[in-house]
């Protein structure tokens, strides 16, 4: 690739008008972009040619050429191109050199990709982070893990902005400091879903958000399915969180085996649906995470390539990794300072949400002592009460949990 | 010459007092009504004349006027045919010994004279005693709803023939005739209600005491859902509105029925004034005459906003009325028509609901407890996400049917888990609370309560308006800052967290704890609305 002679700069240059609104044509992909180069020597050309020479060039089918003849008619590239630049969004098209390598790789590459905040870092590991949008207590902690560890590690976080799995993960490692892309299936101005926009901002600011539709696009189905391809193109390895049996994460994952992908999954119990997606693809020879720790070193350690030295994701990583080290987990004076009761009923506690009926049950404590301890937990960040008398166990109460197992089995 | 009787009629709750006039003179034989009549008054002319002819009286010819005054009033309802019967019998002298000034009478005729049963009997007796009649003269299937009032003689008939005989014997042969109704085994034992064994003045009276407190379902018969039951013993003892949330078949409805049961006793004045209801809207009858135990009424979902505030042709009390002070349960909540839920707010609010039809304007009470209950989300199962897939817009739009008016005004909400199947064939002692000592904490809880507010114009935690909290209902520093810090870690709304004082001051009262507690607050915040409906 790379054919036409030209580059496109940031600044309003001549062809990146009409780049963009090659871009706009939803009938245009890859392999066409390709192929016009041959008939039309710049975007302008194509654009100036009108309805006949793109005809004649015979490398349009007809629907493409109406296609073409009607985003003409409609759009005023001049004017978009303007409108994006003031609204400080990028776009890199698949002849540039800042294009990323790795999506120049797979089949069906986006011809320009529109983006806000930084490129992501060449030569730098990148691991995808999907997963159900209603996912489980269980399924958000792991994400929420994943998310922090890998951006401990200096590795970069991808994912689609979506609820559960992919935004939970993409806010531990924005929140770890670390660096995180969301690939989005509208315009990359179009904050999908609205309750992201926090999210939005923060990846926009310390990460980047990237689409291959041109600004102001809406999103649609069919969207989200082509940008997964996005996803698992920008990443090393994909990592699936939880997926039911039939999931739209799968989409992303046959992706992912054609681009050449790997691909772990987090191992979940037979009888929960949200496991049997991820089970079904350890059946198929899925890779596994037991450690999330080791997962993180062993992809750095397999996917460093030369270091061009990126300063953002250098700092960050650097930073990170001090986070982690220092800020991991309670300390030792936090855990003697709980009651025996506390760590019975932290042993206790599920990964899923609660209610109170069920800690009863479990502790066999009455009903009064054990809203006293819930409360107690409460106050420490390990449990959340959700209302309703229906209780959610934190990350850190996770952390805490996972502490105390180990202090158990060493004494 | 006129002949006059006395009737009655009920505007809302109240008896209204109606003259019934007669008079004949000569002219074109007819019989004329007049009073601004409702068409089933103005038919009772036709039913009264047939019920005369079947019973020997053919009427002379003439012109026969009949007047129900006060004139300016809208008359409706069947009531008017016995007295219009007697009014026309007085006219022509069937009548001799006989003083109608000091007789209330009420009753429909059937064609063949027989005398049919009405509603709203409790408040016209009530009105007549007040007004100093001596006896009402009422259908036989009426009377035991009409004795409960003392220092009244209550007449029943059961034909017109019978009444004209009894008309027709001097004033001590009466009796011989028709007998004053006696309550049999004592009258509603008036002042003990409230103490002692919950029986008294209920049981043993058959035909009053069929409803005793303690019903067909105990709390014991709820296995588990220790939260739940907590929960509605709160509610109970503070009149606050519950919500309860699960999944389907979880027992959401099994509570809501049995919360009646750990509610305070009724007094005779409560008693008498959700009978007075229950008699308007004639749910009073054979089987029911008088209530003495709290309602509890569950509309159905599909139900029409008339029928659940009120209205109707006669503006009737709707079922808020009917479930004043006692429990209003909205099962699947959710799935009620939006604009039904959002009338309840004003009886919610007030206590009373106002029903105006085109010719009335009637305030009944809507002292109600509401206790809702409903699903999750679509399916049910949410959070449990192995088996609910429910995307959060739908769940929120499910939910968001309860809308923030409806929900703001209540104040606690459990949720109801699902029961292992291990724990219903188990042997575990379920809570440990019955339902005697559950009522008796309940009971305990109100009388603080009462005390508390005596002079306040309110009876209950749950009614202290938010600008009064402050002054009956005191927090120290550190429970002020502990429930501070929950509210700003969960970004909670100022009326949640009013709702939190409100319910922990109840559940200090409970404990008889005189000052609320770190606990008591801690407690009320996990009777909050779940994060996803709002807080």
């Amino acid at each position: 690739m790379g054919i036409f002679k030209y580059s496109v700069n940031k600044e309003l240059n001549e062809q990146m008008p009409y780049l963009m609104w090659i871009c706009g044509v939803e009938q245009i992909g890859i392999k066409t972009y390709t192929r016009l180069q041959t008939c039309f020597s710049s975007p302008k050309e194509l654009y100036m040619a009108g309805e006949d020479r793109w005809v004649k060039s015979g490398v349009f089918s007809k629907k493409q050429v109406e296609a073409l003849a009607l985003y003409k008619e409609t759009a005023c590239p001049q004017k978009m191109c303007e409108n994006m630049l003031s609204n400080g969004i990028g776009m890199v098209s698949v002849d540039e050199a800042a294009y990323p390598d790795r999506l120049r790789e797979i089949p069906a590459s986006p011809i320009a990709i529109f983006y806000k905040g930084t490129l992501p870092p060449k030569g730098h590991p990148s691991v995808a982070v999907i997963g159900a949008r209603a996912c489980t207590n269980y399924g958000i902690i792991v994400a929420k893990k994943l998310g922090e560890a890998l951006a401990a590690h200096g590795v970069s976080v991808i994912s689609g902005m979506a609820r559960g799995i992919d935004s939970e993960s993409q806010w531990a490692a924005v929140l770890a400091g670390g660096y995180s892309v969301a690939v989005l299936g509208g315009g990359v101005d179009v904050v999908y879903p609205k309750e992201s926009v926090r999210l939005y901002e923060a990846l926009a600011e310390k990460g980047c958000v990237m689409s291959e539709h041109v600004p102001g696009t809406m999103p649609k189905g069919v969207f989200f399915a082509q940008r997964n391809r996005i996803i698992s193109g920008l990443s090393d390895v994909i990592c699936v969180v939880e997926a039911r049996e039939k999931s739209g994460t799968m989409i992303t994952i046959d992706a992912a085996l054609e681009q050449g992908r790997e691909v772990y999954v987090i191992p979940g119990r037979i009888t929960d649906a949200l496991s049997l997606g991820c089970l079904e693809m350890i059946k198929q020879g899925a890779g596994i995470i037991t450690n999330i720790d080791e997962f993180a070193e062993e992809t750095v350690r397999c996917y460093s390539y030369e270091k061009s030295g990126n300063d953002i994701t250098e700092a960050s990583n650097i930073l990170g990794k001090t986070l982690y080290k220092e800020e991991k987990g309670p300390g030792i004076d936090f855990l003697s300072g709980l009651s025996d009761e506390e760590k019975k009923m932290i042993g206790v506690l599920p990964l899923e949400s609660f209610n109170i009926d069920e800690i009863i049950e479990r502790t066999g404590y009455d009903y009064g002592k054990t809203i006293l301890l819930l409360m107690r937990l409460e106050t420490a960040k390990i449990v959340d009460n959700t209302g309703g008398g229906r209780f959610l166990i934190t990350d850190f109460g996770v952390t805490v949990f996972e502490k105390l197992r180990k202090i158990f089995l060493a004494s | 010459m006129v002949y006059k009787v006395y009737s009655a009629t009920v505007g809302g709750v109240l008896g209204d007092l109606i003259t019934v006039e007669a008079d004949a003179s000569t002219g074109l034989p007819s019989l004329d009504m007049i009073g601004l009549l409702g068409s089933e008054v103005k038919e009772a002319g036709n039913r009264v004349k047939v019920a005369l002819k079947n019973n020997g009286v053919s009427l002379p010819a003439m012109r026969i006027t009949v007047n129900l005054s006060p004139a300016d009033e809208h008359k409706e309802g069947s009531a008017f045919d016995l007295p219009i019967a007697v009014a026309i019998l007085g006219v022509f002298g069937y009548i001799k010994e006989f003083d109608s000034r000091t007789t209330l009478i009420i009753g429909e005729l059937a064609l063949d004279g027989e005398v049919m049963t009405v509603s709203g009997i409790l408040p016209i007796v009530i009105m007549a005693k007040n007004k100093g009649f001596k006896s009402v003269i009422l259908p036989v299937a009426n009377s035991a709803e009409g004795a409960l009032i003392e220092g009244i003689d209550i007449i029943p008939v059961s034909s017109l023939g019978e009444l004209m005989a009894y008309f027709s014997v001097p004033e001590q042969e009466r009796d011989e005739i028709i007998s004053p109704y006696k309550r049999v085994g004592g009258s509603y034992a008036r002042g003990d209600s409230g103490e002692g064994d919950n029986n008294s003045g209920c049981g043993g009276d058959s035909d009053v005491g069929d409803r005793s407190i303690e019903g067909d379902c105990n709390f014991d018969e709820v296995l588990g859902q220790e939260n739940a039951k907590r929960a509605a013993m709160i509610a109970a003892a503070g009149f606050h509105h519950l919500l309860l949330v699960g999944p389907p078949g979880t027992g959401k409805s099994l509570i809501a029925k049995r919360i009646p049961g750990i509610m305070p006793k009724l007094s005779y004045e409560e008693c008498l004034e959700i009978s007075s209801i229950y008699s308007v809207a004639g749910k009073l009858g054979k089987n029911l005459s008088f209530v003495t135990k709290r309602p509890f009424w569950s509309p159905h979902s599909a139900s029409s906003a008339p029928a659940i505030l009120g209205g109707g042709r006669n503006a009737s009390p709707g079922l808020v009325s009917l479930s004043h002070g006692g429990i209003l349960f909205l099962d699947e909540m959710a799935e009620f028509k939006k604009e039904t839920l959002d009338m309840l707010r004003q009886p919610m609010e007030d206590g009373v609901v106002t029903v105006s039809r085109a010719r009335h304007t009637y305030t009944y009470p809507a002292g109600f407890m509401l206790v809702g209950a409903t699903n999750p989300c679509p399916c049910g199962y949410y959070p449990d996400r192995s088996k609910c897939s429910c995307s959060m817009p739908q769940i929120l739009r499910y939910v968001g049917r309860i809308s923030g008016p409806i929900s703001d005004r209540i104040d606690i909400c459990a949720e109801v888990s699902r029961i292992d199947v291990r724990e219903l064939y188990g042997d575990k002692a379920a809570g440990g609370l019955t339902d005697r000592e559950m009522r008796e904490k309940v009971e305990r809880a109100v009388n603080i309560q009462r005390d508390r507010y005596r002079r306040a114009g309110f009876l209950f935690n749950s009614q202290v308006p938010a600008g009064k909290i402050n002054e009956y209902i005191h927090l120290g520093r550190e429970e002020q800052s502990f429930l501070h810090s929950i509210y700003q870690t969960k970004n909670l709304s100022m009326r949640s967290f009013y709702k939190t004082i409100r319910v922990a001051r109840t559940i200090a009262d409970l404990e008889g704890s005189e000052t609320v507690e770190i606990k008591h607050l801690g407690e009320a915040s996990c009777f909050r609305l779940p994060d996803y409906m709002g807080g």
